[in-house]
């Protein structure tokens, strides 16, 4: 095991901003961490690696007990938290050479080899002053990347990155589990990257484990599709359905009609719609993790 | 017979002499110009001359380390002192023509003759005239080998001074060995207090310097040069 | 341990490559010298004040108005002036990196939250030896350069004179225990940067405690003598210590154990309040 929190908790005075957490993590995984602004995602980042003490329960990090080993355990893991911050007086390498130095690896090959990974070779002799929020970005993985870690902990990598970046550091994920067999705990507002990236996932919300589990798995449930019903007079067949208790809800985007109803429904749909003389385009069910993410959340706050 | 008288008048042509001589050599001097111009008269002969002096400060309220310093001095008054910081020095006795400095503007008087004191010597009292503090100053002239071996110098109500000066031969010329300037001062240097978190930048207070205090610095002569000539440059 | 010794290097490294650290390297370099060109120029009479009891009686050779007595002065500034380039370093060294958010990268790293703060500490006292030894050395340098050198006049039950060579040797050690004293106010602002999320606020704070403290410490009321011996500043006159004859021992390592117990007091404190500080930022 990885990563493995017990009744993990944090309490910010009367609030528990992380309540219970029992959070898996096994090798090989690149695991999305998922959650809504306060939902505990980035407290639970912070107590893994030691930046706030944990108010209740415990947890393990490369299969040892944090507190127990001290910090050692931390040379075998990397991490990129929140925004990347940096000595701004200093050179991105002087930067890593310090990081280096405190991860217990000291060599300017390897601190070349990060910077070429993150395509910053060229301005390693920069202040990172100078450094736009994108090139910060890619600094912050090179650092986290440095002392070749087990486990690499991500907090929104891709937050300000061009497309181009974005795409890059995605591959550097994909590459990083398949080739270097790390495991990467990714937090992220990108559920689309999640969805492209990720083997497995969690889903907190209000300090809670929501579920976790296979990212495959998850939206295989078929409760979490979503119908596209392309339709004409889209309009009126919405002002139709909208008032049906037999669909979980409709919406109508671009003339395109989304129904989140269990597949059980889905029949019912059809004949509904060619009873009112709706001539219908296309039904297609479709399921993407935003999806099932805003529905998960929806039925959890019971709207 | 003849030749006994001979030898009788002789003997007393001789004691005739030797009590003339005698005579005119113990003859006690009246004039002070007199006296102090057989003290500078030797003197005349000496054009330059240079000597290490070790000064010692014992003064209450006032420490500093021995200094020692190389003295240059050259006719009829140049005086030069090389030393590597501070020192302190007799105004009078130092060297031969500070006697001249005393001498200007003073009325002399002789107050005594070495036949009417104890320590053998010429006392002359100097009135100076310039002097704002009614400065009077006493000096013993040693009338066996003319030189200055006391002074007292008195301001009323500030301070009194003893320099006492012991001599040595040198290359015929009597020169300072040592010197003894005995301060009686009436205002003592105030017992200031070194920087304290109480007054941060030195405490001036202490005794306010109203009891009268007594102190001694010694000055030591060692390797004259005498007439070896000096660069006068060094007295620019 | 090696992991302790290369933070240090890395946090002395990070304060040397900050432009606030030559600050006050750069201001004693210009102010320094100006002081003692403006002395030499213009002088001062502390010696014909100080000396006039004997002016009837004795003739002074040479001048105690050296590089050595406007540095012996100039070492006033240790008071309340000299502490601003310290608090300006020491009070962003902790709250800096919380501010600029760097301890979350760093604390991601095996190092200790007691070795950070250890390491920061010794590279603040570090800084702080250098600039006050800096001090030193431009006062003593550009005094004798400028003014001259020669022997020490220093008020001690009165007046003092120490030889150049002897003058020296008391400001070394004088110079030393300024370390300690300004030692103090790095560890106080060391703390206040430990609690305060910028570097402003362990200034502010570092000045008011030491102001007050000195206020409290220099006013003559009965009723301050119990608070007295518990204020740091009531020992900071241990650099004047140095210049007393013969050097008072005693006085110097009791007081000199009094400040050191404050840093080491202020030390923890801060400790304390890392270890268990929640990385928010």
């Amino acid at each position: 095991m990885i990563i493995q929190t017990h009744n993990l908790g944090k309490r910010f005075g009367d609030r528990w901003a992380v309540k219970n957490l029992n959070l898996t993590v096994e090798k090989g995984q690149i695991f999305g961490f998922l959650g809504p602004n306060g939902a505990g995602k980035s407290t639970t980042i912070r107590m893994l690696l030691n930046l706030i003490r944990p108010s209740a329960g415990c947890f393990e990090l490369l299969s040892q007990r944090v507190g127990s080993s001290g910090k050692k355990i931390y040379a075998r893991i990397g991490a990129l938290v929140e925004k990347p911050d940096f000595y701004l007086y200093l050179t991105a390498e002087k930067n890593l050479e310090i990081l280096a130095a405190l991860s217990g690896c000291n060599s300017r090959q390897r601190i070349r080899e990060v910077l070429e990974i993150v395509n910053l070779q060229e301005r390693a002799q920069e202040n990172v002053r100078n450094y736009s929020h994108g090139m910060k970005q890619r600094l912050g993985i090179a650092q986290a990347l440095l002392h070749d870690p087990e486990l690499v902990i991500l907090d929104e990598p891709t937050s300000g990155l061009d497309p181009e970046g974005i795409h890059e550091i995605r591959e550097l994920i994909i590459s990083l589990a398949s080739e270097r067999e790390m495991t990467i705990l990714l937090s992220s507002h990108q559920l689309h990257e999640v969805e492209q990236v990720c083997t497995h996932m969690a889903i907190i919300d209000n300090g809670s484990m929501v579920v976790q589990g296979a990212v495959k798995e998850l939206l295989g449930k078929t409760d979490f599709y979503v119908t596209e019903v392309r339709i004409d007079r889209p309009e009126d067949a919405y002002q139709l359905l909208k008032t049906e208790k037999w669909l979980d809800d409709i919406t109508l985007d671009d003339e395109l009609l989304k129904v989140h109803l269990s597949a059980d429904s889905r029949p019912l749909l059809a004949e509904f719609l060619v009873r009112h003389d709706f001539r219908i385009y296309s039904i297609i069910p479709r399921t993407s993790l935003e999806d099932y993410y805003l529905t998960l959340l929806k039925k959890r706050h019971g709207r | 017979m003849n030749q006994k008288l001979l030898h009788l008048s002789l003997l007393i042509i001789m004691a005739l002499l030797l009590g003339v001589m005698t005579s005119l050599e113990s003859q006690t001097l009246s004039d002070p110009v007199i006296i102090l111009g057989k003290v500078q008269a030797p003197m005349e002969a000496i054009a330059d001359y240079s000597v290490t002096v070790t000064v010692s400060v014992a003064v209450p309220n006032l420490r500093m380390p021995d200094k020692e310093l190389r003295l240059f001095y050259q006719q009829p008054d140049k005086i030069h002192v090389e030393t590597d910081g501070f020192a302190m020095l007799p105004k009078v006795g130092l060297v031969p023509s500070q006697i001249n400095q005393l001498l200007e503007n003073v009325k002399m008087t002789l107050k005594s003759t070495p036949e009417q004191n104890e320590s053998g010597a010429y006392i002359i009292n100097l009135q100076h005239l310039e002097a704002p503090s009614k400065m009077t100053t006493t000096i013993w002239i040693n009338p066996k080998r003319w030189t200055l071996d006391k002074v007292l110098m008195n301001v009323p109500d500030i301070a009194e001074t003893v320099i006492t000066i012991q001599y040595q031969k040198f290359e015929g010329f009597w020169l300072p060995e040592a010197i003894k300037v005995y301060l009686n001062m009436q205002q003592s240097i105030p017992a200031m207090q070194r920087p304290s978190i109480e007054y941060p930048v030195g405490y001036f207070g202490g005794s306010s310097g109203k009891e009268p205090v007594s102190g001694i610095i010694t000055l030591d002569f060692g390797d004259y040069r005498v007439n070896q000539g000096i660069d006068s440059k060094i007295f620019e | 341990m090696i992991l302790l010794l290369k933070a240090t290097y890395y946090e002395i490294l990070k304060i040397f490559n900050r432009m606030r650290t030559y600050i006050g390297f750069a201001t004693v370099t210009l102010l320094v010298p100006m002081i003692m060109y403006l002395a030499h120029r213009f002088g001062f009479d502390v010696q014909d004040q100080a000396l006039r009891a004997l002016g009837d009686s004795v003739m002074f050779v040479g001048t105690l108005v050296n590089g050595l007595l406007v540095s012996y002065y100039l070492m006033n500034v240790l008071w309340v002036h000299f502490p601003f380039f310290i608090v300006l370093v020491g009070g962003d060294i902790m709250a800096g990196e919380a501010a600029a958010g760097t301890f979350r990268v760093l604390m991601t790293r095996p190092i200790t939250r007691f070795q950070i703060l250890t390491s920061k500490f010794i590279a603040t006292f570090f800084y702080t030896a250098v600039i006050v030894f800096y001090l030193g050395i431009v006062c003593i340098g550009s005094g004798v350069m400028i003014v001259g050198g020669g022997d020490l006049f220093v008020f001690d039950k009165g007046i003092l004179i120490l030889s150049q060579n002897e003058a020296l040797f008391r400001f070394l050690i004088a110079y030393g225990l300024a370390v300690v004293v300004q030692m103090v106010v790095a560890a106080l602002t060391f703390f206040f940067s430990t609690i305060a999320s910028n570097g402003i606020g362990p200034i502010i704070g570092t000045y008011a405690v030491l102001v007050v403290s000195l206020i409290l410490s220099v006013i003559q009321i009965d009723v301050l003598d119990t608070v007295r011996p518990y204020l740091f500043t009531t020992y900071f006159d241990v650099f004047f210590a140095p210049f007393a004859d013969p050097i008072p021992w005693r006085e110097i390592v009791q007081k000199s154990l009094c400040l050191g117990g404050y840093i080491i007091g202020f030390y923890i404190l801060s400790l304390l309040v890392f270890i268990r500080k929640d990385i928010l930022s």
